[in-house]
């Protein structure tokens, strides 16, 4: 009983991180058609800055979180703006090779910048010490953390499907061509499609940051949203939230019950399994070409 | 009949730089292997210490960098699998090793361990394109390195399995010089086996499967065979020159092997160009040379000593220069060179005919 607690806690925690990593980059994909590697560093810079500013106590921890909110809301606007606009109409793989080399050089700034040194940081607000859920002994920021990330993932996904923005937003990246004549300012949708992912991506960094010691090396956590996404459809945004959380409840198990070292190569071999066996995904649509 | 999964993608599939590229015949190769000869010669007569270390370090990548060259600039399959067919290689030569087997057989085996698995890794790609492809490849990339993980924890542990690089009896300078040659040797034969590839039936095959995927059976190109052999012939190769590594450096330890290794060849054969082997060769060289050029050019602007940011300082070069390349330039410096001598060409030509 209690390794099946912690399992589910360990995993909605990661779960909705990837949900929240995976929303933002289907929006991402949507709009360029790659899928952007460079979201790791996306996730983490926002942390490591944060870390930086308030263990020095300059900045108030509000401010804080905006600003690392900002920073890669402006930072991911960028990358498309400069890198990946530019690709839009060619093939597929020039989009992702151009996000390969922008993780790779923004991995290497990072290296500079911030060192080897870990780094872990408290968020305020949240409690700490444990409680106790069926019994079972768990963090009690895990807790608020897992039920917070889920909570806002949902609502993103909600907004996306119900609001007026969210609308012109998915219309937009459905077909850009009828969006624009229905009157969408395409290009504009496709900056805040960004910028959203950008921001979604940095608040998983703040939850991550706060919940594990991290380092440089820790952006692959967010390579992991892509099994995500790909198990939900790599076009559906549902898809992404569900895919987010599955996988993070079959690492939070894995974890538990297998081992940590297994974690890597059973969400990896799922990912090959599902290209294999049902690309599409569980809600998306994509093409299938009878030769 | 056979059903294809792929996003809907716009115009063609992968690159398509030059086609000139396939022109890239016998007297060319023939040419690129006695430059090689002649840099190895003045390198093993004139060079020593670290350098000569950094050259042989070069024409290692360089093995790895025309096999992804094949496979991705002239077969336009996108793989980020680099890394786990280097480990693969790496480690069936450290297990030969330990189980006392002689050097070459524990090369022989690797390459051939290394070819199954490529053969596993095309299996996905026979119904896969594009990012589905890569994405399956970063999946092999982690499953071969649980496997290499636990291999080498039941073994010896973190610290990686470490030995005696080969040659080291003749000394210092002896070894570097000896393991030139060795690597000049095989560089060589690689590079004759690879343009006979790509000027040959096999090259224009794969250009096409590259072009355009759906027409290529119309033509009578079995799409199946000829993709399972680009991939058996490249992790062939990278496995080879994984095996080579072992014994070259005497150390392997699976940190080595990440995602950020395998992108660091795809900036190689991005950089240099693809389609062309010169273009691999230019690239690696670029790629492998930067981490020590970097600190060095460094010193001289400012003077600092920022020796140990040489490799984070090359990371953010290549990355930025393999964004730019693979959006604005695909046919990398090895184009660029190209372009530059049909500009010279032509200058000639008009001048001879103003001379009436």
């Amino acid at each position: 009983m209690g390794q099946l607690v912690v399992s589910i806690v360990g995993g909605l925690l990661l779960g909705g991180m990837y949900a929240l990593i995976g929303l933002g980059l289907v929006q991402a994909f949507r709009s360029t058609g790659t899928f952007n590697f460079a979201h790791g560093q996306l996730m983490l810079i926002p942390a490591f800055m944060f870390a930086g500013w308030t263990s020095s106590g300059a900045m108030p921890v509000g401010i804080a979180i905006a600003a690392a909110l900002l920073l890669s809301a402006v930072g991911a606007v960028a990358m498309f703006v400069v890198v990946l606009r530019p690709t839009i109409g060619l093939p597929h793989f020039v989009g992702f090779a151009a996000t390969l080399g922008v993780s790779i050089a923004l991995q290497g700034a990072m290296q500079l910048w911030f060192g080897s040194a870990p780094r872990r940081f408290e968020l305020p607000l949240i409690p700490d010490g444990r409680m106790e859920v069926l019994g079972v002994g768990v963090s009690k920021e895990a807790v608020v953390l897992a039920l917070g990330a889920n909570a806002v993932a949902l609502v993103v996904a909600l907004v996306m499907r119900y609001s007026d923005g969210g609308i012109r937003i998915r219309a937009a990246g459905q077909d850009a061509l009828l969006a624009s004549q229905g009157g969408i300012n395409v290009r504009r949708v496709y900056l805040y499609s960004w910028a959203l992912a950008g921001t979604l991506a940095a608040l998983a960094g703040l939850v991550y940051g706060s919940t594990n010691v991290f380092d440089t090396s820790s952006t692959s956590v967010a390579l992991v949203a892509a099994p995500a996404i790909v198990l939900g459809g790599l076009d559906s945004l549902e898809g992404a939230a569900v895919g987010g959380v599955v996988i993070g409840l079959i690492q939070g198990f894995t974890a538990s019950y297998i081992g940590g070292d297994a974690v890597t190569v059973v969400t990896y071999a799922l990912l090959l399994l599902v290209l294999l066996v049902y690309p599409a995904g569980l809600f998306g649509k994509t093409s299938m070409r009878r030769v | 009949m056979s059903t294809v999964i792929e996003l809907v993608e716009p115009t063609g599939n992968v690159s398509s730089p030059a086609p000139r590229a396939a022109r890239m015949g016998g007297a060319t190769a023939g040419a690129g292997i006695l430059a090689l000869a002649a840099v190895t010669t003045y390198v093993t007569v004139f060079v020593t210490g670290t350098y000569a270390y950094l050259y042989n370090v070069t024409l290692l990548a360089a093995m790895g960098a025309i096999a992804l060259n094949l496979l991705m600039g002239t077969a336009g399959q996108m793989s980020l699998g680099n890394a786990a067919f280097l480990a693969v290689g790496a480690y069936v030569a450290v297990a030969a090793r330990e189980a006392g087997l002689p050097v070459w057989l524990g090369i022989c085996l690797a390459v051939v361990a290394a070819a199954a698995v490529g053969a596993l890794a095309a299996m996905p790609a026979l119904r896969l394109r594009g990012l589905y492809m890569a994405l399956a490849t970063l999946s092999v990339h982690f499953i071969v390195l649980y496997a290499a993980d636990s291999y080498q924890r039941s073994k010896v542990g973190v610290s990686g399995f470490v030995s005696t690089p080969y040659f080291t009896e003749r000394g210092l300078n002896g070894g570097q010089r000896a393991w030139s040659w060795t690597l000049f040797v095989i560089l060589s034969l690689l590079v004759i086996a690879a343009a006979r590839l790509m000027r040959g039936r096999t090259g224009r095959a794969w250009r096409m499967i590259r072009d355009n995927e759906e027409a290529a059976p119309i033509l009578g190109i079995p799409v199946l065979r000829y993709k399972l052999l680009v991939f058996v012939l490249s992790s062939a190769v990278i496995g080879l020159q994984g095996a080579l590594t072992v014994f070259f450096t005497g150390t392997v330890t699976v940190e080595n092997f990440t995602i950020a290794l395998a992108i660091q060849y795809l900036a190689m054969v991005i950089i240099g160009g693809l389609d062309s082997i010169l273009g691999a060769v230019i690239g690696a060289a670029f790629v492998s040379v930067l981490p020590t050029l970097v600190p060095e050019l460094l010193e001289h602007v400012t003077g600092e000593g920022m020796r140990q940011d040489g490799p984070a300082i090359a990371q953010i070069v290549y990355g930025l220069l393999l964004a730019y390349f693979v959006v604005a330039a695909r046919d990398g410096i090895a184009g660029l060179l190209r372009r530059l001598r049909r500009r010279a060409d032509v200058g000639r030509r008009w001048r001879t005919t103003e001379v009436v």
